[in-house]
């Protein structure tokens, strides 16, 4: 009673002593998922646009090829399908890109800056985890789609149609930014800097793996479903799926083949992505509950 | 009941070990509704421990922690501690922020976070950054503000949800005296609206102004809790400080301290001192307060021409600080011998 007066006389006002508390129990957790996954989004505004001005940039410079080849004399393919494809040459390493940017410092930063002090106890790991990592897979999926509606778009001003299967291809993409975003997070679990993240999953995605893949094509016929860049070639593999075997062997000299694997099948691919990305992040959760300020 | 002794949070034989160390051991503490309750020990006692063990950052290897919601003490589990947490403001170690949001930005998350109505966070946060006088801040980068600035910001960012217990690590560490001051003011302020504070430091004159309270820690074991008043009078040794008018030369402090002696030298522990800096008597006595009245009124009634006579608080305190640290380092030392041989043994 003492105090309810002290207070009135200092505030000057009436507080409510307890407030309403909204949404306790799963709604909260739900709306805790949402508030920091907008927040992450707002965030990271500044590096959304700069990867959708570099997927612009990828788009004019095939644009002017185009062009440049047009005013030559070359002609424009027959199938719509065909034109669009040359512009989706690059589509894997934009998904390279913006997936190791957005991904890489999900994690890291918290330590890295110490922002975690400020975070914890106000939402648990779980939940900041899952909020961070639905709002840079959007935004990452974003700025592909961004990329795809150039596509569609010169693709319709050419032929006034766009083909279906530039949308199958979008989805090959957006599964291939799951699958490399994971890997990045995971990167981003253990490592102690965000730029030690970028670098690490960068060599691992444009050298470690194709040196396997190289090697490995000199020795098996095996599918290199364990080479991350592999689930890329579907991207663009999807436009003319072969009907028959999916591999070519050229013979280097006796008794000694190379075998060049040009896509995985759809379900190799869905069910590759799935369990990478599902072992990734799982991983990267658990590290990350389990890792201490500094 | 008296609300200065309804308990809040209550920890009991708390104990949390990492690899190498035991960093809370067996501790058993209680908060009081609407107190500030300050949290002493040097680096490395188990304040942050503690807190964490609070905030269920950390999960204890022994003991219980509970915390009263809608009247009655509730223990903290895995599944009520959203619940119970609430009710409860966290700041622990340093916070550091995203250099690129604004005040605005980062509170508005923590009050949505915290379930705070919706439909007031706007007025909430602009309110609270105004009380600690940031209003023209709010919508600048956290990255240019000074450290001073940012743990206010830190504090708020405990508040923001209206929690009547706040939980605040080391609050003041590493800020100039200017902005300690604030932020006392600010604590004191926040306790007047009727708020319980669980404030930790390694420096006893960073709480002893504002704490109603004061638990000790050392190497993770409590080694005193009680008011200040108590802990003083509990102090063995400390001293009074006399300024006398007309002290000039080595003569004249020689002939005061030849007769202040002779007057009260059955009340002191150790012989009388002279600070050269100071300008002032030290008599060291054992704290008693009755004696302390006693030393006052002899010397007056003498006519010593005393124009200052202080027990400073601090200095006090201090001692008793050191003296239970000393003391538990000690304790430790013998407990870290004896295991030793055990170890060997084994
Ligand atoms: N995550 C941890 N792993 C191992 N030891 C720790 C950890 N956190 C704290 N400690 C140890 O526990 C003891 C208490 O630490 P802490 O609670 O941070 O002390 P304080 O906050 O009082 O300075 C220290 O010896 C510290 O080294
Ligand atoms: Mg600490």
């Amino acid at each position: 009673m003492e105090n309810h007066q002290i207070q009135i006389k200092n505030t000057g006002k009436l507080r409510e002593d307890i407030y309403i508390k909204e949404n306790i129990g799963s709604k909260r957790k739900l709306q805790q998922i949402y508030d920091i996954g907008y927040f992450e989004i707002i965030r990271n505004l500044k590096k959304t646009l700069i990867l959708m001005v570099i997927a612009f940039v990828i788009f004019i410079l095939f644009l002017i090829i185009e062009e440049y080849q047009f005013g030559k004399g070359v002609e424009l393919p027959e199938e719509p399908a065909d034109f669009a494809l040359n512009f989706l040459m690059m589509i894997g390493s934009l998904v390279l890109i913006s997936a190791t940017s957005y991904g890489c410092s999900i994690i890291v930063t918290d330590f890295e800056k110490l922002t975690g002090n400020i975070l914890f106890p106000k939402i648990s790991r779980e939940r900041l985890f899952v909020g961070r990592f639905l709002a840079n897979y959007l935004m990452n999926a974003f700025v592909i789609l961004f990329y795809y509606i150039l596509v569609a778009f010169i693709v319709f001003i050419k032929y006034l149609g766009i083909p279906k299967i530039l949308w199958t291809s979008l989805g090959w993409a957006l599964l291939y930014v799951l699958l490399i975003l994971s890997f990045t997070i995971l990167f981003s679990s253990f490592m102690k800097s965000t730029a030690g993240a970028v670098v690490f999953s960068l060599i691992f995605n444009m050298m470690v793996f194709s040196i396997i893949q190289s090697v490995l094509s000199l020795f098996s016929t095996i599918e290199p479903l364990f080479i991350l860049p592999y689930y890329a070639t579907i991207i663009t593999g999807c436009f003319n799926m072969p009907e028959g075997d999916r591999f070519q062997t050229f013979p280097v000299m006796e008794g000694f083949d190379i075998t060049l694997w040009t896509t995985p099948s759809p379900q190799g691919a869905l069910i590759g992505t799935a369990i990478f990305s599902f072992v990734f992040l799982f991983s990267a959760y658990l590290i990350f509950r389990n890792r201490q300020n500094k | 009941m008296d609300p200065k002794t309804e308990v809040i949070i209550q920890l009991k034989n708390l104990t949390k070990k990492f690899k190498f160390v035991t960093a809370v051991n067996n501790l058993n503490l209680e908060i009081y509704k609407g107190e500030i309750l300050g949290f002493l020990g040097p680096n490395g006692a188990g304040k942050t421990t503690t807190m964490k063990l609070i905030a269920s950052l950390l999960h204890p290897n022994e003991g219980e922690i509970f915390i009263r919601e809608n009247g009655k003490l509730q223990k903290l589990s895995s599944h009520n501690k959203d619940y119970l947490l609430d009710n409860i403001g966290f700041l622990i170690e340093n916070p550091e922020f995203y250099k690129d949001r604004t005040p605005r930005q980062l509170l508005t998350l923590f009050a949505k976070l915290k379930g705070y109505p919706r439909k007031k966070i706007e007025n909430q946060v602009e309110e609270i950054v105004h009380m600690v006088g940031l209003s023209q801040w709010i919508d600048q980068k956290l990255g240019t503000f000074s450290k001073g600035m940012r743990q206010k910001i830190g504090i708020l960012s405990a508040l923001v949800h209206d929690p009547s217990i706040l939980v605040l690590d080391e609050p003041q560490t590493g800020l100039d005296p200017k902005a300690r001051r604030e932020i006392r003011e600010l604590l004191l302020q926040l306790k007047n609206q009727g708020k319980t504070i669980f404030l930790s430091s390694h420096l006893l004159y960073e709480i002893a102004e504002i704490a109603d309270r004061v638990a000790i820690i050392s190497h993770g074991i409590l080694v005193a809790c009680d008011t200040l008043e108590n802990l003083e009078s509990q102090a063995k040794s400390s001293q009074i400080q006399v300024e006398l008018l007309n002290i000039k030369n080595m003569n004249d402090i020689n002939e005061a301290g030849f007769q202040i002696d002779k007057l009260i030298q059955s009340f002191l522990s150790e012989p009388i001192r002279y600070n050269k800096d100071s300008g002032v008597f030290e008599l060291p006595f054992d704290g008693d307060p009755e004696k302390q009245y006693k030393i006052l009124q002899i010397l007056v009634q003498n006519e010593m021409k005393i124009i200052d006579f202080t027990v400073s608080k601090a200095d006090l305190l201090e001692t008793l600080y050191l003296q239970h640290i000393s003391q538990s380092d000690k304790t430790y030392k013998e407990f870290q011998k004896k295991a030793i041989k055990v170890e060997k043994i084994i």
